[in-house]
């Protein structure tokens, strides 16, 4: 049974159709990412999958279980760990305080631990604990929202757009604790505009359109498609 | 010894520093206060100006007269001032989270004094009043009035303003206004139907005897307060209370000071220390990411409520204990100036809320006591003057004092 | 959530239907006369307003009889002011729209019954005041308009007198609370004070009525020896209380508005041996009181407070006029204009609280002026406050009527400790 699947979802914002029918699904252990531009959907996809959007029709399901009709703090709760696009890192808390939150639903004798262990994967973090999350770099901002994410210790975590507005540089350390995670065996959902390197770390991919999944494969498979690279890769 | 520098760190962070804040506040504000009252003393003392508005009068030293004023008009200003900024803390804190302004907590505030009120009364009827220890009758006021106050204000949000959420800001100002008017007549029905009455004064010369430490220190019973009667023992609350030098002043004061501290520190060790606490701030600053860290928004909501009803309840007995009489409708004014010293400190921020409730406070009490020596303005101007001087404030800093620091938003 | 709204939509519908099933006049049944009572019933002096309402039902109760052999129904209808100037004047309104209401006896606010009275002369309706003090409620010459109670100005000058004389003041500061009455009767006990050579510390009026610290401190630097609030007893308890806590020790003193028991139940020890002025004498100094206690409290199951008695004898002259006015017309139902004529006609009538001639300004020809002591902060004991000493004074009419009689016209003490 796949982890996390979405069977036929439609979601609305008011009256725009946003979703029309998107069935995918994430299986134990794997990175699939969503590649699309902008207002294919792919940001409302994962809004829907935690919560913050409600699907009309259609189900989402966690282990088999759906979840679609909970709030999204107990989706969190059940393990999906959001890292949202533009990192929403909260400007007035502390950067240790803005961990803790990550770690709001995990035991308190837990959450230090955890805290700790994240600092292997973004030692820049641990330099900044007592700053107020607002000064931090954007780059830093990125570490610290994904930092957050998984002190929760996820079971599948959802990451909008982490390498948006960041230099190359830092977009290639993005991806290389994308590729660490995925060694430790954590199951990612990556929604990216750079098609090109998302598909390098990921396993198998989606392409959305206005809505709609127009091709699934595995990310390989994509690479080497010839719409994928015409229209997401800019190769003729 | 680990522990021991924790614990240090600990004291330092949560208790010393916020003390030490609040004290900053109180001996700078009452500073600056002071040293303009004298000045404007020195230089409206004689009559070169030829305005009539500013003209003293006769036979008054101004100058003298402000010196003579001053321990008073400070202790006055403080007492009111950390009175309002407790309530200013119920305002600033619900604003904080749903950018909301509650008018209703004004009506808190006043239930809050009825509790004090009727805890006084029924611990009178069974004779426990003179005989409890007085602390305890003045702790079981404001626990009784803090729980009841603060279930109060998340009933309040429930079935006033949660509904609303969604709507556009102005209804729920309304449905707030709307609850104020309900509780106030809710209140007056109730006193009216239970006990027929309407003034609500606190039988505050009942309570106990003084406790033996003041019989030690040298204390001055007021023993001729009129002529005929004397008390046995002087009431407690009016044990006087030796500052420096010859100032004294009375037990209430002192009581409302304490409290007021006891719970700003302990709001800012809530607010800064607990997870809750840091959860109601993540909410206050990012609603959707908060509830995607897997925090609860609407228990947050609730707790804020839960608090800041709790706090207005509180400051609602310290008044009572304060003014000695409650009536339906005192919430009114307590709330406005309240609402405006958290404008006036930043609102959303409780730092602000306790400087701009003191700074009201102080502020209300100079204009109150010196306004009367120039016959063509009187007491009656001083409202007109502290809010004038708000006016002011905001045009220069129109977030508020502290509202544009990097301060704690709540 | 649901539960909710609908809850508030029963709330609202609820508070619709009780005003839409108010008690509406009814103008079709000629027979029926009513008689209105006009005060306070409900917020911080509706212990007074209470009483006044409460003698007028008493009287209207026990002296309807002549008129009902007449073939009428006296029926009592009482209005809340709730001590505000717009509420009276928004009640008066309705009151003189109702054809049925000859009369009316109220307020206890000068600050209201001058406002409403406009209202009630416009429509011919006859108010007979049994509290209100200050000079304009007379001094407009109204037809309409009367009172069995005293005068400030009069008032003013018997509490100044007193406080010379009696308590030795040298220093007074002096506080009102703004209104027509508060404001009126102390400016004439500060007049009254300034003339005696005492000097006035401070006049001040304030809206204040919580938290009096602010204002007490310049009190408490220029040391006065006597301090005056011209108000009523719900604010000024508050502020005596918090000004003995701080530790003032001057004499205290107001006018009648401080008769109330709850003053000594707010301020408790402070206010003992606070002195007051009243145009209305405690219950014992009427020898036809007595039997006016015993059945109000047999009605009420509490004690007459200050004005019961007043708002009672109102009543008793306003019956006797329509009575008059019946009599005279051979049964028909009375105008309200000629109503008011008899009323204004009373002479040498004898009510509860004595013999009653109204001047021609509706003000009573002779007032006495009592100064009442507060004995014992238990406020079930408020009537055991002490007379210290009466004044009695002619109105300004009577003592002009008087001069020019070549009369003695000077107020003179009947009475002294």
């Amino acid at each position: 049974m796949a982890l996390l699947q979405l069977e036929n979802v439609h979601t609305y914002y008011g009256h725009i159709h946003a979703l029309k029918g998107i069935s995918l699904e994430v299986n134990q252990g794997e990175i699939v990412t969503l590649i699309g531009t902008n207002g294919a959907g792919k940001s409302t996809t994962l809004r829907t999958i935690s919560g913050m959007a409600r699907p009309r029709t259609g189900s989402v399901k966690l282990e088999g279980k759906p979840i679609h009709n909970l709030p999204p703090h107990q989706i969190t709760r059940l393990g999906v760990g959001h890292v949202p696009e533009g990192r929403r890192i909260f400007p007035r808390l502390t950067v240790r305080e803005n961990l803790e939150m990550g770690g709001f639903t995990v035991a308190r004798g837990d959450v230090q631990r955890r805290i700790d262990s994240t600092f292997v994967l973004f030692p820049r973090i641990k330099e900044r604990l007592e700053q107020l999350g607002g000064t931090l770099s954007g780059g830093e901002q990125q570490m610290l929202a994904m930092a957050r994410g998984l002190v929760l210790e996820p079971r599948i975590l959802l990451l909008d757009e982490p390498s948006m507005g960041l230099a190359p540089v830092l977009v290639e350390a993005i991806f290389e604790i994308i590729r660490t995670l995925h060694q430790k065996g954590t199951t990612i959902l990556l929604v990216e505009q750079n098609a090109r390197m998302a598909l390098q770390v990921a396993d198998r991919g989606y392409i959305l359109q206005s809505g709609r999944i127009v091709m699934e494969d595995s990310a390989k498979a994509l690479q080497s498609s010839e719409m994928v690279r015409k229209a997401y890769l800019g190769e003729e | 010894m680990p522990a021991l520098q924790r614990a240090g760190n600990w004291i330092n962070l949560y208790i010393l520093k916020p003390i030490g804040q609040i004290l900053v506040f109180v001996v700078v504000s009452a500073a600056i206060m002071s040293a303009l009252a004298l000045l404007l003393g020195a230089v409206l003392n004689t009559p070169w100006h030829g305005i009539d508005l500013l003209k003293t009068r006769k036979g008054i030293d101004l100058f003298n007269q402000v010196v003579k004023q001053l321990p008073d008009m400070l202790l006055d200003g403080i007492s009111i001032g950390f009175v309002y900024a407790v309530i200013a803390l119920g305002y600033t804190m619900v604003y904080g989270v749903l950018r909301f302004i509650n008018f209703a907590h004004s009506e808190i505030f006043m239930v809050g004094g009825v509790i004090g009120f009727e805890v006084m009364t029924r611990l009178g009827e069974a004779n426990a009043l003179s005989t409890m220890p007085p602390l305890f009758v003045i702790l079981l006021m404001i626990l009784m009035a803090m729980a009841f106050c603060g279930i109060l204000a998340v009933v309040i949000e429930r079935i006033a303003y949660k509904p609303l959420r969604g709507a556009p800001k102005l209804v729920p100002l309304i449905s707030a206004i709307g609850v104020s008017f309900l509780l106030t007549d809710v209140v007056r029905a109730v006193q009216a139907l239970s006990r027929n009455v309407f003034n609500m004064p606190y039988p505050l010369d009942r309570v106990g005897n003084p406790p033996r430490i003041f019989d030690l220190i040298s204390f001055d019973p007021i023993t001729q307060l009129s002529k005929g009667q004397q008390f046995l023992n002087p009431p407690f609350l009016q044990t006087r209370i030796p500052l420096v030098g010859n100032l004294t002043t009375n037990m209430t004061t002192v009581i409302i000071i304490v409290s007021a501290i006891i719970m700003v520190v302990g709001l800012n060790y809530f607010v800064n220390a607990t997870k809750l606490g840091k959860g109601i701030r993540a909410v206050s600053q990012d609603q959707t990411t908060a509830a995607l860290m897997g925090i609860n928004v609407n228990q947050m909501i609730t707790l804020t409520f839960l608090i800041g009803g709790a706090l207005g309840g509180a400051a609602g007995v310290l008044f009572g204990l304060k003014v000695a009489n409650i009536t339906p409708y005192i919430g009114f004014f307590p709330g406005l100036k309240a609402f405006t010293a958290a404008v006036l400190g930043g609102i959303g921020n409780i730092t602000g809320a306790l400087l701009g409730g003191i700074l009201l406070g102080l502020l209300e009490a100079f204009f109150s006591a010196l306004l009367p020596f120039f016959p063509a303005l009187g007491t009656g101007y001083s409202d007109i003057f502290a809010f004038s001087v708000l006016i002011l404030v905001l045009l220069f800093r129109p977030t508020g004092l502290l509202g544009k620091k990097e301060d704690e938003k709540v | 959530m649901k539960a909710a709204k609908y809850l508030a939509l029963v709330i609202a519908l609820a508070l619709v239907g009780s005003f839409v099933t108010a008690p509406v006049a009814s103008a079709q049944d000629a027979k029926v006369i009513k008689i209105a009572s006009h005060s306070p019933l409900s917020g911080g002096q509706s212990l007074l307003g209470t009483a006044i309402r409460n003698g007028v039902e008493l009287a209207i109760e026990q002296y309807k009889k002549p008129i009902e052999d007449m073939g009428f129904t006296v029926e009592f209808v009482p209005f809340d002011d709730q001590a505000t100037p717009d509420v009276g004047v928004s009640n008066a309104q309705n009151i003189v729209n109702d054809p049925a209401i000859l009369a009316l006896v109220g307020h206890l606010n000068s600050g209201v019954a001058i406002p409403s009275s406009e209202v009630y002369n416009r429509a011919d309706l006859a108010m007979v005041s049994p509290a209100n003090t200050n000079v304009n409620v007379t001094d407009r010459g109204y037809p309409t308009v009367n009172r069995v109670c005293g005068r400030d100005d009069a008032q003013g000058a018997a509490g100044a007198q007193y406080a010379v004389e009696k308590l030795g003041s040298k220093k007074v500061y002096v506080l009102h609370d703004k209104t027509a009455y508060g404001e009126g009767v102390a400016t004439f006990f500060a007049q009254a004070m300034e003339a005696a050579g005492v000097e006035v510390l401070g006049f001040e009026g304030t809206t204040e009525a919580a938290n009096f610290d602010a204002i007490i401190t310049p009190i408490a630097a220029l040391e006065p020896d006597l301090i005056y609030f011209g108000g009523i007893y719900n604010q000024a308890a508050v502020f005596f209380k918090q000004a003995r806590d701080k530790g003032i020790k001057a004499n205290f003193m107001g006018p009648d508005g401080m008769d109330g028991s709850d003053l000594a139940k707010i301020a408790g020890e402070a206010v003992v041996g606070l002195v007051y002025t009243s145009a209305a004498g405690p219950a014992s100094v009427y020898p036809a009181a007595e039997k006016f206690v015993e059945d109000y409290k047999a009605k009420f199951t509490i004690n007459p407070e200050a004005y019961a008695a007043e708002g009672y004898a109102s009543t008793q002259i306003v019956l006797a006029a329509i009575e008059k006015v019946l009599s005279e017309n051979g049964g028909a139902m009375p105008t309200r204009a000629d109503v008011a004529k008899a009323i204004r006609a009373t002479t040498d009538f004898d009510t509860v609280i004595g013999k009653i001639s109204f001047d021609a300004n509706g003000d009573p020809k002779v007032a006495t002026y009592y100064i009442l002591q507060v004995k014992n902060a238990d406020p079930a004991k408020w009537g055991e406050n002490e007379l210290v000493s009466s004044v009695t004074a002619p109105s300004p009419l009577t003592a002009k009527e008087m001069m020019e009689g070549g009369m003695e016209a000077t107020p003179e003490a009947t009475k002294s400790n």
